[in-house]
């Protein structure tokens, strides 16, 4: 039973969840508990308001999992959920509303081919946004942590934001200029 | 150490709210019912633009701010300030609305904004154009002046049945040196004076069932034609006398359309 869990893709486990087999959640959990933690530890310093966002994500994924299509990556499915949560959160304990209108989802650009790491090494890269930035806009560092940290793909990021992938691409690029500016900025 | 301890603590908490039933899964008819009513709205929203955008087309046309630019500076004039631009405003507006509704689609999301709006935009010019060219205006606009339309009734009476004073529109009775006699939609029989000042436009024909447009001037309740210019191409581009119609819709156009 224990070796059927572990052969099921992320896909096939929601499916049987979707299905009445409940307990199948748990293994859901165990996939992901360390992704969602080190994702939500990029945006939140308090461990108590992680343990707490990264709880009410999969309470939220299980609440909502009959809305979940098998045919689509469930982890792109399941990181909108808590990309969604952080956002509300930072919302509520923002003092000034954040600002999330971006002309850079209202006009077209080009989508870049340029490898991204050309002008700062990647591993430097992750290890500067691992350290969580606080200059950083919210809207950059969530591409950047994306791209970087969780090892997502563009199509992927573009999922999960619900943003187009140029636009990824432009978030992406201005992330790392605005981090190479901060960097200068502290030498 | 603390990650294994909050990893602990999350994964327990969890399944024991679910063990416990605090937490309930939604039924997939719940997000079947939430899709469908996004699409129900966004649906309706979209039928309230293409009707809002096709009344402003017969509101222009109807009370001839449409032919305005046609005179040049002072025709511009008269269009801008009649112009229903209230009306505009909630089309943009319910545009807006559909744009926020259909971002919740993957095949908005995944293309930049100006593109979805300007998608919406083309859909409710072409459509409104479309509906505009039916007879259903007319048809409501009768039934405002019977008093047989609750909601739209005022709309149609303030956009609709009375432009701007300056404009006239009808179709010539007589053309004389000095004056010029029409019949407006409404039926009435007007005497417009015209005099060394009046644009006519050059080596155009006045024949008598002509419909004109006229700018007028009001002088001592005479009026003085500003300028004339025939409309009858304009209106049979816009006329629905090309579509289909049964034969027992005639009634519903107004003398306008008939001329």
């Amino acid at each position: 039973m224990a070796e059927q869990k572990q052969t099921k893709t992320d896909e096939e486990l929601a499916l049987s969840v979707q299905h009445g087999d409940k307990e199948l959640f748990g293994e859901l959990i165990t996939r992901y508990e360390d992704k969602m933690l080190r994702y939500a530890s990029r945006f939140l310093q308090s461990p108590q308001e992680r343990q707490d966002i990264v709880q009410d994500i999969f309470l939220k994924s299980y609440s909502a999992i009959q809305s979940f299509d098998s045919n689509r990556k469930f982890s792109s499915w399941l990181y909108r959920i808590a990309h969604n949560e952080i956002v509300n959160l930072l919302k509520k304990n923002s003092r000034s509303p954040l600002n999330f209108f971006d002309p850079e989802t209202f006009f077209p650009h080009p989508v870049s081919h340029e490898m991204p790491e050309r002008d700062l090494e990647k591993k430097e890269i992750e290890h500067l946004v691992a350290g969580s930035l606080k200059e950083l806009d919210y809207k950059y560092k969530e591409v950047l942590v994306l791209y970087y940290i969780e090892d997502m793909d563009y199509n992927d990021i573009s999922e999960i934001l619900k943003i187009p992938v140029s636009t990824v691409g432009v978030r992406l690029g201005r992330g790392r200029e605005k981090l190479k500016q901060l960097i200068g900025g502290k030498q | 150490m603390q990650q294994d301890n909050d990893k602990n603590s999350v994964r327990a908490q969890v399944l024991d709210q679910i063990k416990d039933g605090s937490v309930k899964m939604r039924s997939r008819a719940y997000f079947v019912l939430r899709t469908v009513l996004y699409i129900l709205g966004a649906v309706l929203v979209l039928l309230l633009a293409i009707f809002l955008e096709s009344f402003i087309l017969f509101s222009v046309q109807r009370t001839g701010a449409w032919f305005m630019p046609g005179f040049g500076f002072s025709g511009w004039g008269i269009f801008l300030t009649s112009f229903p631009w209230v009306l505009l405003l909630l089309v943009l507006l319910f545009v807006f609305i559909l744009e926020a509704l259909v971002a919740h689609f993957h095949f908005s999301y995944s293309k930049p904004v100006v593109y979805t709006i300007l998608s919406l935009v083309g859909i409710v010019v072409a459509a409104g154009f479309f509906l505009r060219a039916s007879s259903l205006h007319n048809f409501l606009l009768d039934k405002s002046y019977e008093g047989n339309l609750p909601l739209a009734g005022p709309m149609y009476q303030h956009y609709a049945a009375e432009g701007d004073e300056r404009i006239l529109i009808g179709e010539l009775q007589a053309v004389t040196e000095n004056e010029v006699t029409i019949r407006t939609v409404e039926g009435e029989i007007l005497q417009v004076r015209i005099d060394e000042q009046t644009r006519m436009g050059r080596g155009v024909e006045y024949l008598e069932g002509t419909v004109v447009a006229i700018i007028v001037d009001y002088d001592n309740e005479q009026m003085t034609a500003l300028g004339i210019r025939p409309v009858n191409r304009q209106f049979d581009s816009f006329s629905p006398r090309n579509l289909h119609r049964g034969p027992g819709m005639m009634h519903l156009f107004t003398p306008l359309n008939n001329f």
